[in-house]
């Protein structure tokens, strides 16, 4: 009885591993795809929304909790910067000045307003005005799929499930290029004014979020800073363009196995090359159409198709944002915000060209004075300090920066200034 | 560049004296609408 129970007890282990082991492959491949994907759009020097969405605009603001190591970690890690905490929606202005008049921006537009809802309304495709906004491109994403691990939930497109079912594979190699992309945007000096306005008003709201020290799990003390994340640019796609490859016929071709149901065309079976054109056209035409009617929602064409792979264009049926630029500005103890810095160079370690600080010394700034002038080797010291706990941070800002009360506390505290 | 902003006119020689402390070389004061200043460390 002892044997058949410790018998089932170790099998059921086995299911328990078994379903853990292909869950986390799964979490993975998802997380693996999700990051290249991510990755294409942070080589362009932009930070990647995802998942894409049509709702992020020029003057959103966010506010970040996250730790700006944590924030480096899940830059790396995952690829993105989750954007949950949207705190205001600015409309803001400058438009017309910024463009000069072109593409359309005149003094009374309210962007993207008038690229996504065009007046009057267009009767047929394209339902939007996007390709009179500034155009933008970007580098191909190449990518690896096995269906069997999931990985095509994690990709934002809907080509390729579907060329992946076509092809019948789970194994293929793809391609995506980012097709009618679009941007546009406003300087940071002409929207930091405008989010300075708008922190004045909301003052006693921002207060809940000025900088405090807080003790990790190690029983450390730590600086937590809150920030104002604004977009100041978006970059917008109207489809993109995917090619897959069979992965399977990427070595010797065989005929093992069930024949495919869906015979896509073979150039080294046709003779006749103007009949083969026309065939190619026709099919082409077919499974665009099939592809449309059994998949409502994906706007997918056949570009090309072959047994070894397929090239679908995708439109979105609605242009979606795929990244943007923003800045971020402290959060100070009275509920004012500190300098701008640029996200993108604040959370992968770049210098922030100019930083300010606004003045705002107290009694512990005097102390931390007196303590350098008492020896030399002191400036060394809170250099160093510096260095391991606000890293780039000089010490004339330390000093009178307002945003910094408490790390000068700590400052005294740990260098144990009298 | 580095700039402390909204000093008042009392303190500016004390932010001065910091960034030189800092090894500055060349530091600019101006004067804002508002009666405070703004010292920048241009190098």
């Amino acid at each position: 009885m002892h044997k058949v129970l410790t018998t089932a007890l170790a099998l059921f282990a086995l299911l328990l591993g078994g379903c853990k082991s292909l869950d986390t492959r799964k979490e993975d491949q998802l997380a693996r795809v999700a990051r290249d994907w991510c990755l294409t759009i942070r080589a362009s020097q932009v930070l990647p929304v995802y998942p894409l969405t049509e709702d992020l605009q020029v003057g959103d603001v966010f506010l970040v909790e996250t730790a700006i190591e944590d924030e480096v970690h899940d830059l790396e890690a995952k690829g993105f910067l989750p954007l949950d905490n949207v705190v205001a929606r600015l409309q803001p202005t400058g438009w017309e000045t910024f463009y000069n008049g072109a593409y359309g921006v005149a003094d009374n537009s309210v962007l993207p307003r008038q690229w996504q809802f065009p007046q009057p309304p267009p009767s047929s495709a394209p339902l939007t005005a996007w390709t009179t906004a500034p155009g933008a491109a970007f580098p191909t994403y190449t990518f690896q799929v096995k269906k069997g691990e999931g990985a095509t939930l994690a990709i934002p497109i809907q080509s390729v499930p579907v060329g992946l079912s076509l092809l019948q594979t789970g194994d293929a190699y793809g391609m995506v290029n980012i097709a009618s992309a679009s941007t546009y945007g406003l300087p940071i000096a002409v929207l930091e004014p405008q989010i300075n306005a708008w922190a004045a008003d909301n003052r006693d709201f921002l207060k809940q979020y000025g900088p405090r020290t807080t003790t990790d799990k190690h029983g450390k003390e730590k600086m937590e800073q809150h920030y104002l994340r604004m977009v100041y640019r978006v970059y917008v796609a109207g489809g993109v363009n995917v090619s897959l490859i069979d992965n399977r016929s990427a070595g010797a071709r065989g005929d093992a196995g069930a024949s495919k149901p869906v015979a896509l065309f073979d150039a080294g079976e046709t003779s006749e090359a103007a009949d083969a054109a026309k065939n190619y056209a026709s099919m082409l035409s077919s499974l665009s159409q099939s592809v449309a009617s059994a998949t409502p929602g994906a706007n997918v064409t056949f570009a090309s198709a072959s047994s070894r792979g397929v090239a679908m264009n995708e439109t979105f049926p609605r242009p979606l944002v795929i990244g943007y630029l923003g800045f971020d500005l402290p959060i100070t103890a009275d509920g004012r915000l500190g300098p701008a810095m640029p996200t993108h160079a604040r959370v992968t370690g770049q210098d922030v060209a100019e930083s300010t600080a606004v003045f705002g010394a107290d009694s512990n700034a005097d102390a931390l004075r007196a303590w350098l002038d008492t020896e030399p080797g002191n400036r060394e010291k809170l250099t160093q300090w510096l260095n391991t706990n606000a890293e780039g941070l000089s010490v004339t800002a330390l000093l009178n920066g307002n945003q910094y009360n408490l790390l000068r506390a700590k400052a005294l505290q740990d260098l144990e200034v009298q | 560049m580095e700039a402390i902003s909204e000093v008042p006119a009392r303190e500016v020689g004390r932010v001065v004296q910091d960034f030189i402390d800092d090894g500055a070389v060349e530091v600019v004061v101006e004067r804002a609408p508002d009666g405070t200043f703004r010292v920048t460390r241009v190098s």
